[in-house]
């Protein structure tokens, strides 16, 4: 057990020989035998011209030939357990094609069912250097934009694209450009909202991380095709490495002409501002971000107006998330047809998904819509660790909802999400197993959105709050039939009559796992039984009398003094009054004597 | 005007383009209750009471921010549309403090009266409630966040209508509460404490310092001589807190109620209005001989004198160095009345009825250091002088009309009455200005350029040559324009008149308060209301101009000598200091 905690994740990549072949089993067996089959991967490779079988272990970059059983168990024994390389067996210099490929492989264990498009450039190039997206085709579309396409053209090619915004809703990102162009303003405004406030998502930041300069040329796009010249970035003060390079980039821009006064030598001129947000979650919401631009409290305003008619400074303004606006270079570059060639026909093109929670492979993945929600979470993420099993997958941020496994075929869209009762959101994806208690990860959203909730609305300020509270009861063993139905009314209620986008989603983390495990909400409440044994209030450590050899370890190291008896003679028992449910008996129990339920 | 056809609970309706679906069921005697929607405000959409049911919406609708669309079908009372604002209700009463039978707004409170409305009969008393605040450290108001519903009204009416914004929302969430910044009391802030936020307010989060008690007590005292004076104001809005309607005039009915109550004497502020205007003229004609510190500036409203205090210190040497009305006659009565009926002046105790909450704060500015005792004792708002009466058990709809006392004060001119609306200090003081300075009898008395609710109104004087160009201003927010102008010496004006609230007294922090959501009417016509009761008052009366007043030329005869001398100054006028906008730590 000790062991396995120390030993590091390894991938072992076999090439073999025909007559080899055989030894893949054998490796498996080996590993199993020394209990890290858990920590290791093994892939098989097969190429045509092979003359010798090769082993490479990844991520260490360590290379073995001539394989045979023998050193397959040293291999195991020696590199994977004690971290000492056999170095009389390495291959220390192997053929630069041999290697590449070796990497390409392990590679695409990763990648092979990704497409990257918003990603396209983050970890190729450097970000604080400009004649690198220069040099990847960098502001060649903003050149293309103003030397070949009037902006009623480039809008035009946003709508065939049929691009729509990745932020949450999903709404045309072309329209939205044609309504803030038609109206009449002198002053334009486009607004990059890198507010990123969902838990566990951080594809815009790595995208302004990897790739800023990207983001600075579709803004720059944008500006051309509805006539404004100003642009603000509001990000949160939370990610200070991308407000950095974001700094160096149109530092670095201004520097090269690209931003301010007739760029390119055209008559187009545009500038761009950083505005920091204190982070609060409710600043991604579009009317909210504005205020807080214009210096005012980050609260909603109802809409209408929609901001494309009366936005920042009451301009027409347009607000696109950082990886609509990254999608957009590409677009112009190779033309809507190719866009619309990867994805669905309703949602064309890639999304990227923070894949996070119960599940081995973790990190930002970009796929092409359309793939199956199973094929990400298996093929991708390689399924949940330590072999349990799949519950659900959360999606969307504290605003969406959860996918059981009976819906992990749906190919993934907006519109496909929102039918199951969860939506895109900002494309946070996390993975829930068999010892997640769904009331547990509901209270935890729920708690996420009362803290957030910015307050100026009834339903959502006070509404969320008893909804919280309801939760709480629940997990805490004091819930009944007749409080599911009050909360039933109250979600819905909440829906129907917030003000904002956050408020009206803010019951979902209920409504969604209400739906889908009803019958965990019933076991919670009717038998006060959390099977997932999370909820601690509902647990109930009992020692067994058979299985008890009085030593009173248990007792020993209760922190309440809540077990009694006397060592070697009377069998030893937990007073449930006392007991606070800390677990400590049961890890100290050298007999599995004591058993939770 | 395009007009618009859609349905409003299944009844075919044409409505003017551009209305909201609130306006237009108002406008057809629909009731849609509200709760954060204020007239001439942003609007918010905030307390969700107003929601309807509109067809092919998947949600309710916030009524006061949609507006009516071509063949719109609007159900305003739906069983959706009812559970809907029931629920809010209850929410909002859940994290409510219910302590009704106590709170200074019983009765008269827009929460209270949707709870009945929607018939709500049970709140869960258990749950948790956000924690709570209460500020009393200020001299006029107090907050109490316990009651607060977080409509955002008085953040609105102190960033609109005084361009202050003392007040906004702290925190968010569930622990987000209205207050200064930093939730600082009210007393440590650029608060003028005028009251406005009061008037708007729905429930008790907001109320005024009440000193009915010390009143009462003061009454109970067989050694206190106690004295009542009443502003011009009151008598156009006491009636209101008996159910009268708006702008009944009360001015007997108010005398005969607070000799019942048991004043020693009932006086009327207007006489020292009128003292008021006397000094103030005399101030205005001298800065015009000297041509020094004009334009010259009205001290009458307290708010006014804060706002000046804390914003603009560097103008405080045009402000008339007149005390307001009410402390000059606090003045006179611990001076001149107490010498003449031998009374000590500690043993007098002067009470005013104001419109106002800041006057509350402008008592306790100074000790007059003449009379070795402050000039006024207690400050009673028309909402608490309406509470006292009622304490007494007066029938106040039913009293016989009776006269102020007429011993020493009993005369008051009309130009002192018309004091309470913007505006009226301005045309009193011109009254009396014209005839000393021309030495000839004023044709028309009624000076309508400087009438009427705009917030900025100026006219020309013809002054025997010397035009002189005056002006007439209400609210902060205007008020800040032409304090601008002084502090860059560019203003055009000789004499400018500036009360702190909207319409003048009439419509002062301690009037009566009008459930915005329920009688809709326009601030303008409430304005008019009032003013038309104050206006008729003038001209009933025979005596029109203050210097014309026989009581005035007596007093002066008889103890000041003339309008200016050493007496006058040390009791009828007083100075003005740089206060800081924020102070953390309290005097």
């Amino acid at each position: 057990m000790e062991l396995k905690k120390r030993m590091k994740a390894r991938r072992i990549h076999l090439l073999l020989k025909e007559e080899d072949q055989s030894l893949v089993n054998q490796l498996k067996n080996v590993l199993k035998r020394n209990h890290c089959d858990q920590n290791v991967e093994v892939y098989c490779h097969s190429l045509k011209e092979c003359d010798k079988s090769i082993c490479a272990i990844y991520p260490d970059q360590i290379f073995y030939e001539n394989i045979n059983e023998n050193l397959i168990r040293l291999l195991v024994e020696i590199q994977l357990l004690k971290d000492n390389k056999l170095e009389q067996f390495e291959l220390k210099k192997i053929k630069s094609e041999l290697k590449d490929k070796f990497d390409q492989w392990d590679n695409d264990r990763f990648y092979y069912k990704q497409t990257r498009i918003v990603l396209r450039n983050s970890g190729r190039i450097n970000p604080e250097s400009i004649e690198e997206y220069i040099a990847y085709d960098g502001y060649q579309a903003i050149a293309k934009v103003l030397s070949t396409k009037t902006p009623q053209e480039v809008i035009d090619d946003i709508v065939a694209s049929g691009l729509r915004g990745r932020g949450g809703g999903g709404f045309s990102t072309g329209l939205k450009w044609q309504l803030a162009k038609t109206s009449e303003s002198k002053e334009k405004y486009v607004i990059c909202n890198a507010d990123e406030g969902d838990p566990g998502a951080f594809m815009d930041r790595s995208v302004l991380e990897g790739d800023p300069h990207s983001i600075i040329e579709a803004m720059m796009i944008a500006a051309y095709a509805i006539g404004a010249h100003h642009g603000y970035i509001y990000i949160r003060a939370e990610y200070p490495v991308a407000v950095e390079r974001l700094e160096i980039a149109i530092k670095q821009a201004k520097e090269y002409g690209l931003l301010g006064k007739n760029i390119l030598e055209h008559n187009f001129n545009f500038d761009i501002e950083i505005r920091l947000g204190a982070g609060a979650f409710v600043c991604g919401e579009e009317t909210a971000l504005i205020a807080s631009i214009e210096g005012k409290r980050g609260t909603p305003k109802p809409r209408p107006p929609y901001p494309s008619i009366s936005g920042v400074w009451g301009k027409p303004t347009i607000i696109n998330n950082v990886e609509t606006l990254a999608n957009i270079v590409p677009i112009i570059l190779k033309g809507h047809k190719w866009f619309r060639s990867i994805g669905t026909e309703t949602s064309p093109g890639t999304k990227v998904f923070a894949l996070g929670g119960k599940i081995k492979q973790t990190g930002l993945v970009e796929v092409g819509m359309g793939i199956t929600l199973k094929e990400v979470v298996y093929d991708i993420g390689k399924g949940c660790p330590n072999n349990k099993n799949f519950k659900a997958m959360q999606t969307g941020g504290p605003s969406g909802g959860c996918i059981t496994s009976a819906n992990l075929e749906t190919p993934i869209g907006f519109d496909e999400l929102v039918k199951l009762g969860s939506m895109m959101g900002s494309g946070g994806m996390i993975i829930l197993d068999e010892d997640n208690c769904m009331v547990d990860v509901a209270r935890f959203y729920m708690d996420f959105i009362v803290d957030e909730s910015c307050g100026k609305c009834t339903p959502c300020r006070i509404g969320t709050k008893r909804l919280l509270e309801m939760l709480n009861q629940i997990t805490e063993g004091h819930g009944t039939l007749e409080l599911l139905d009050e909360m039933e009314e109250l979600a819905n209620y909440i829906k129907e009559n917030s003000l904002c986008g956050l408020g009206q989603t803010a019951a979902n983390p209920f409504l969604s796992t209400y739906h889908n495990f009803k019958d965990e909400y019933i076991r919670h409440v009717v038998d006060k039984k959390c099977d997932s044994k999370v909820c601690k209030a509902l647990l109930d450590y009992t020692i067994k009398v058979d299985l008890c050899k009085k030593c009173g370890i248990c007792a020993r190291g209760c922190p309440t003094y809540a077990i009694t008896g006397t060592v070697g003679k009377d069998p030893f028992v937990i007073d449930p009054e006392l007991c606070i449910r800390c677990g400590a008996c049961v890890l100290n129990c050298k007999f599995d004597a004591i058993v939770r339920a | 005007m395009k007009m618009i056809n859609c349905e409003i609970n299944r009844k075919p309706i044409q409505v003017k383009e551009g209305l909201s679906i609130l306006e237009a069921c108002r406008e057809n005697h629909i009731n849609i209750p509200t709760l954060c929607h204020l007239e001439g405000c942003e609007v918010k959409g905030a307390c969700r009471i107003c929601v309807v049911e509109v067809e092919g919406k998947k949600n309710c609708i916030p009524s006061c921010v949609q507006k009516v669309e071509e063949g719109m079908k609007i159900l305003t009372h739906s069983k959706r549309a009812i559970s809907s604002r029931k629920m809010t209700l209850e929410l909002l009463l859940s994290n409510h403090s219910q302590d009704c039978l106590s709170c200074i707004r019983n009765q008269k409170c827009e929460l209270q009266r949707l709870a009945q409305e929607l018939n709500v009969r049970q709140v869960d008393q258990t749950k948790s409630k956000t924690e709570v605040h209460f500020d009393d450290l200020s001299n006029g108001l107090i907050r109490d966040t316990s009651k607060c519903i977080l409509c955002g009204r008085c953040v609105e009416t102190c960033k609109n209508v005084q361009g202050l914004g003392v007040l906004n929302f702290i925190d968010r969430g569930f622990n987000t509460k209205v207050g200064p910044v930093l939730n600082l009391s009210l007393s440590q802030v650029n608060c003028i404490q005028c009251g406005q936020c009061i008037l708007n307010c729905p429930v008790g989060a907001l109320s005024e310092k009440e000193e009915i008690h010390d009143v009462i007590q003061a009454l109970n005292d067989p050694y206190k001589h106690v004295i009542v004076q009443t502003a011009p104001a009151v008598r156009a809005s006491l009636g209101e807190e008996f159910g009268l309607p708006i702008g009944t005039r009360v001015t007997g009915k108010m005398v005969a109620a607070l000799k019942q109550v048991g004043f020693d004497r009932v006086y009327d502020t207007d006489f020292a209005a009128d003292l008021t205007i006397i000094e103030e003229g005399n101030e205005l004609l001298s800065r015009l001989s000297k041509q020094k510190d004009l334009p010259l500036i009205t001290s009458c409203s307290p708010g006014w004198i804060n706002y000046c205090e804390k914003e603009y210190p560097e103008i405080l040497n045009h402000l008339s160095t007149c005390k307001s009305p009410h402390m000059m006659f606090g003045a006179i009565l611990k001076s001149y009345y107490a010498q003449t009926k031998y009374l000590d002046p500690k043993d007098v105790v002067v009470v005013s009825i104001m419109p106002c909450t800041a006057k509350k704060d402008e008592k306790n500015r100074f000790v007059n250091s003449t009379t070795g005792v402050k000039d006024v004792d207690y400050v009673l708002t028309t909402r608490e002088c309406g509470q006292l009466i009622k304490l007494y058990g007066i029938d106040f709809n039913h009293l016989e009309d009776e006269e102020f006392d007429q011993d020493m004060f009993g005369t008051s001119s009309g130009a002192g009455v018309i004091f309470g609306v913007s505006g009226g200090v301005m045309e009193a003081a011109l009254r009396t200005v014209y005839e000393k300075v021309t030495q000839t009898t004023l044709q028309k008395l009624e000076f309508e350029a400087i009438r009427g609710f705009n917030t900025i109104r100026e006219a020309e004087i013809d002054l025997n040559g010397s035009k002189i160009k005056v002006a007439v201003v209400y609210s902060m927010k205007e008020a800040k324009k032409i304090c601008e102008d002084i502090k860059h010496q560019t203003s055009p004006y000789t004499f400018i008149e500036i009360m702190a609230c909207p319409g003048g007294c009439i419509n002062g922090g301690g009037q009566s308060i009008i459930d915005k959501s329920h009688k809709h009417i326009a601030l303008q016509d409430l304005l008019k209301l009032r003013a038309s009761t104050l206006y008729a008052e003038d001209s009933k009366n025979t005596i029109r101009k203050s210097h014309e007043n026989p009581l005035i030329q007596l007093l002066y005869q008889n103890f000041l000598l003339e309008a200016g001398s050493p007496l006058a100054h040390s009791l009828l006028h007083t100075h003005y200091h740089h206060r800081d906008k924020f102070n953390y730590y309290p005097e």
